[in-house]
């Protein structure tokens, strides 16, 4: 007897275990099946045995036969059998096993089975000391439940989820979505008990109940609203991801019945988003600049909330613009953004939009010529844009345009047809600061235009088109913003004055565009600072004598009747004044040099123009809105994308081949070159861009203490401390 | 909730599947075909979400895969999973499998510097074991990824302390298996005990 018990274990060390047979079946490639065979009836020989470390073994073998594609239904009471065991090893091994039946003969055999001998098995283990066992048991539980089994247990389980362990208490607590999906009456009793789970200390049993209970809403929201209070609470002091992506989506499919809710929403939803833009801001680079900015344009359109789109577009374009402008390869692309995102409504950032055209026009050279064009279609349909008045609005827009093609209108297509549109009565409408600006680049169009004119024989163009001046600026001199009516009433003396040497036939297209020579770079913020003191100025010695003590306090009121005080202290005044006079002229007149935007004297600065109100260029169709207008001739950026990945893609083909003739140079054989993904590097903007860069005062020092506060505590801690060490 | 977990190589073959429905052995099989189909034509470079497919769960239903050198992992989730979380989890996953798998493959003696397929595929439990405290019933039990390996840890060492003797000649029977031994005598002979010794087949 007891050689038997012995032989049968010698016999059983030669059985193979899992690993023998991965092995096993690795090495028969060529007759798999055929030895899967031999294996599944040593297996059946092993579930035979009375040792349970046997049948353990052999149920390990079938789970990996089983994930083959093999099919192990037959041994689903030995699986149970093996479960019963009270050692925790043999129990994990089937836990993942599903044990079902297909054919219903089986299905019904195998549900008795389980349903009576596992209920037993099962409580026995659910109510074991041991929390893995109980653990082991859940989980196998979650495989095959049935309904009798899910009836039958359902108490159970709820007591586990309030036990001791919070292990044990988030599997119980999963496990129960099983449960109810097979026994739905377990849900009425359960419930509180789930809703007091949503507030456990413990993280992890938070959030499965979250789970469970966002699972269960999915499919029926509307039992769910009264919990949405206590969801919201949750949203809001959670820090748990996982949780609050489901809480999101669970509010996702409640809102739809409950709309006070979806406003409620906004505010914290808004900080999520807020948050995942700011990520944008750092995860941009060459390549995906354009598809990123494509998207939240998509974005922008589909917003309902101003203030969101407000954000977004704030967003755009700090993106866009950081580090210089180091991450846009196609400026033309970008300025099509700058021009679609002026056919936003009601935004308040229409001076970013502005700035940023400004600063790209200036600074990008090559850029200008487009540039120029976009701006110029922009003011023909200016009187789109009027509509929208306020301060900030999107008709700050054309502060930009309307500078920008004065200022480089050597490169317009058509300046008279600009100057017209610059010109119409309905420019009158927009704010005074947008009007001065119009204005003055008025004139320099002119400027351009005559000088155009002259060049041919036309005369008589050139005149007619100071006449149109003349016509058009005693509108502007009319204006009750003073700076536009200076302006105007500045250019339409010289206008006349220019129409009167016309008249003699002078030529004065020359002189009037030197009126406007000259280029206008962009100002380093620290160029003030930077202006080196001249010599022999010292700006701390005192400009006036500083007021002697009797004088301020008793005869101050005096002073200014009495006469003796003015005779005093005059001289000293004109001595004093003399010298500094003089410094002071000095230092005034470098300054003016260095100071592009300093507008000299020019000699006849009067122009005058008339205004007629032209019947035929007032608009008549006033269009509506509401609907985004698609402006011909304003180009869609989304053909840049196209024609960005169309160039990358000819670069990368032509790296590819020069890679391979390379190659094959070299070896002399052919060979498949990878050319990885493009680096940073790679990518060869699509116009040579040179970034002017800022002009700083001659002789200045470069130097960054500028920065620093001199007050700055943290100044005296910088010690070399190598000493002390 | 996660419909199924899949494992599968560069060939399609299955390393490791667990589905959280039941499906019968062949629809599993197809499920596991469609999806390699599915998954091996995306370039390496493209997103990381698929839709598409038809046969688990109908039409709600995204995959979203990880392609770590000759293995693709998998997981079929309905909409009510956040795609970013469940890649978030397959990474993590992934890691702690490599370095459990390690751990234990140091444990008997080998060294393997990097875990590779082969590891999953001989010790497919242990993978399992990890599996069943990341995703429960189709749901995420848990995110921690250190929780879940101090769970694996205690589990092991329970599993240890209950081997005790009667593990002893099975855990002697693989180290002899590692070995190579020349020679295994047919018939050992002890007097009045004749023992017959099976063939082994070559390992």
């Amino acid at each position: 007897m007891a050689l038997k018990i012995v032989k049968g274990s010698i016999d059983r060390m030669f059985d193979k275990n899992l690993q023998d047979l991965v092995r096993g079946i690795r090495n028969h490639k060529e007759d798999e099946a055929k030895y899967i065979s031999t294996c599944i009836d040593e297996i059946k020989q092993e579930l035979k045995q009375d040792n349970i470390a046997v049948k353990a073994n052999a149920v390990c073998k079938l789970t990996y036969l089983q994930m083959l594609g093999y099919d192990v239904s037959w041994a689903a009471f030995n699986i149970v059998e093996v479960m019963s065991s009270s050692k925790f090893t043999y129990k994990v091994s089937c836990s993942h096993q599903p044990i079902r039946g297909e054919r219903t003969v089986d299905a019904v055999l195998i549900t008795t089975i389980i349903n009576s001998v596992s209920l037993p098995l099962v409580t026995q283990d659910l109510s074991s000391p041991n929390q893995y066992d109980t653990g082991v048991a859940l989980t196998g539980l979650s495989c095959f439940v049935t309904p009798d089994l899910a009836r039958d247990l359902a108490s159970d389980i709820m007591t586990l989820m309030s036990h001791t362990k919070p292990y044990i208490r988030k599997k119980a607590v999963l496990i129960m979505y099983k449960v109810f999906l097979k026994y739905p009456e377990s849900l009425r009793p359960a419930f509180p008990r789930l809703k007091e789970k949503l507030e456990d200390p413990d993280p992890g049993v938070q959030s499965a109940a979250v789970n469970v209970i966002c699972e269960l809403a999915r499919r029926n929201p509307k039992n769910y609203l009264s919990l949405a209070p206590l969801f919201f609470k949750l949203m809001t002091s959670s820090t748990n991801n996982w949780v609050l992506i489901k809480i999101i989506k669970l509010f996702g499919a409640l809102t739809p019945l409950e709309p006070r809710l979806g406003k409620k929403l906004i505010e914290p939803l808004t900080n999520l988003i807020h948050r995942a833009l700011d990520l944008l801001y750092g995860m941009v680079s060459k390549k995906n600049l354009m598809e990123i900015v494509k998207k939240l344009m998509l974005h922008v359109d589909k917003a309902e909330g101003t203030t969101y789109r407000d954000e977004l577009l704030t967003k755009i374009i700090d993106i866009c613009s950081q580090s210089n402008y180091q991450y846009i390869t196609n400026f033309e692309w970008y300025i099509s953004i700058l021009v679609e995102l002026t056919r936003l409504e009601g935004t308040r950032h229409g001076h970013l939009i502005a700035s940023q055209m400004l600063d790209v026009a200036i600074r990008v050279k090559a850029i200008r010529v487009f540039a120029v064009a976009q701006m110029a279609t922009l003011l023909d349909n200016g009187h789109l844009l009027t509509g929208n008045m306020q301060r900030n609005g999107i008709c700050e827009v054309l502060y930009a345009a309307a500078w920008i093609c004065g200022e480089f209108s050597e490169h317009l297509e058509d300046p008279m047809q600009t100057l017209e549109a610059m010109l119409r009565p309905k420019v009158a409408t927009l704010p005074g600061h947008i009007q001065a600006v119009y204005v003055q680049n008025a004139a320099k169009l002119f400027a351009t235009v005559l000088r155009k004119q002259e060049g041919t024989t036309d005369s008589l163009a050139a005149q007619e088109t100071s006449q149109l001046l003349i016509d058009r600026l005693p509108l502007f001199v009319q204006s009750a913003n003073l700076e536009v009516q200076e302006r105007a009433s500045c250019i339409l003396q010289l206008v006349k004055y220019i129409q009167k040497l016309q008249q003699k036939e002078v030529e004065v297209a020359e002189e009037v565009t030197a009126l406007f020579a000259g280029e206008l770079n962009p100002v380093a913020p620290k160029a003030q600072k930077k202006v080196p003191v001249p010599d022999g100025l010292d700006l701390d010695a005192w400009i006036n004598e500083p007021p002697s003590e009797s004088e301020s306090e008793d005869e101050k009121p005096k002073a200014i009747f009495t006469k003796e005080e003015p005779k005093h202290t005059r001289p000293r005044h004109t001595e004093v004044d003399e010298k500094e006079l003089a410094r002071r002229r000095e230092a005034r007149k470098q300054e003016q040099a260095n100071n592009p935007f300093y507008i000299k004297t020019s000699p006849s600065s009067q122009k005058v123009y008339q205004d007629q109100p032209g019947v035929e260029h007032i608009p008549v169709v006033q269009i509506d809105l509401s609907v985004p207008l698609k402006v011909p001739g304003m180009p869609m950026s989304d053909q840049y994308l196209k024609l960005e990945e169309e160039r990358r893609q000819k670069e990368r083909s032509e790296r590819k081949k020069k890679e391979k003739k390379k190659k094959r140079e070299k070896h002399g054989r052919g060979r498949r070159a990878d050319s990885g993904p493009e680096s940073e590097e790679d990518i060869t903007p699509a116009h040579h861009v040179d970034i002017v860069t800022e002009e700083m005062p001659e002789n200045a020092l470069p130097s960054d203490d500028d920065d620093k506060d001199p007050n700055d505590p943290h100044k005296a801690l910088d010690i070399d401390l190598d000493k002390y060490v | 909730m996660i419909k199924a977990i899949l494992i599968f190589n560069n060939h399609g073959k299955p390393r490791l599947i667990r589905f959280y429905q039941y499906f019968a052995e062949d629809m599993q099989q197809q499920i596991i075909r469609e999806t390699f189909h599915l998954v091996s034509k995306r370039d390496d470079n493209v997103c990381n979400f698929l839709e598409g497919g038809s046969l688990i769960g109908g039409s709600d239903y995204k995959l979203i895969y990880r392609h770590y050198a000759t293995l693709y992992f998998v997981f079929c989730v309905d909409s009510s999973e956040s795609e970013l979380g469940i890649l978030d989890l397959i990474q993590k996953m992934y890691e702690k499998v490599c370095l459990s798998l390690q751990v234990f493959v140091e444990t008997l003696d080998k060294c393997f510097e990097n875990v590779c397929e082969l590891d999953l595929i001989f010790h497919m439990d242990k993978v399992h074991y990890i599996l069943q405290e990341v995703v429960m019933g189709g749901m995420v039990l848990e995110t921690n990824m250190n929780e879940i390996v101090a769970q694996v840890e205690l589990q092991n060492r329970m599993e240890k302390s209950e081997g005790g003797l009667s593990a002893a000649p099975a855990r002697a029977v693989s180290a002899v298996k590692n070995m190579n031994l020349p020679e295994i005598p047919r018939n050992i002979n002890i007097g009045d005990i004749n023992i017959k010794v099976p063939s082994l087949s070559p390992f």
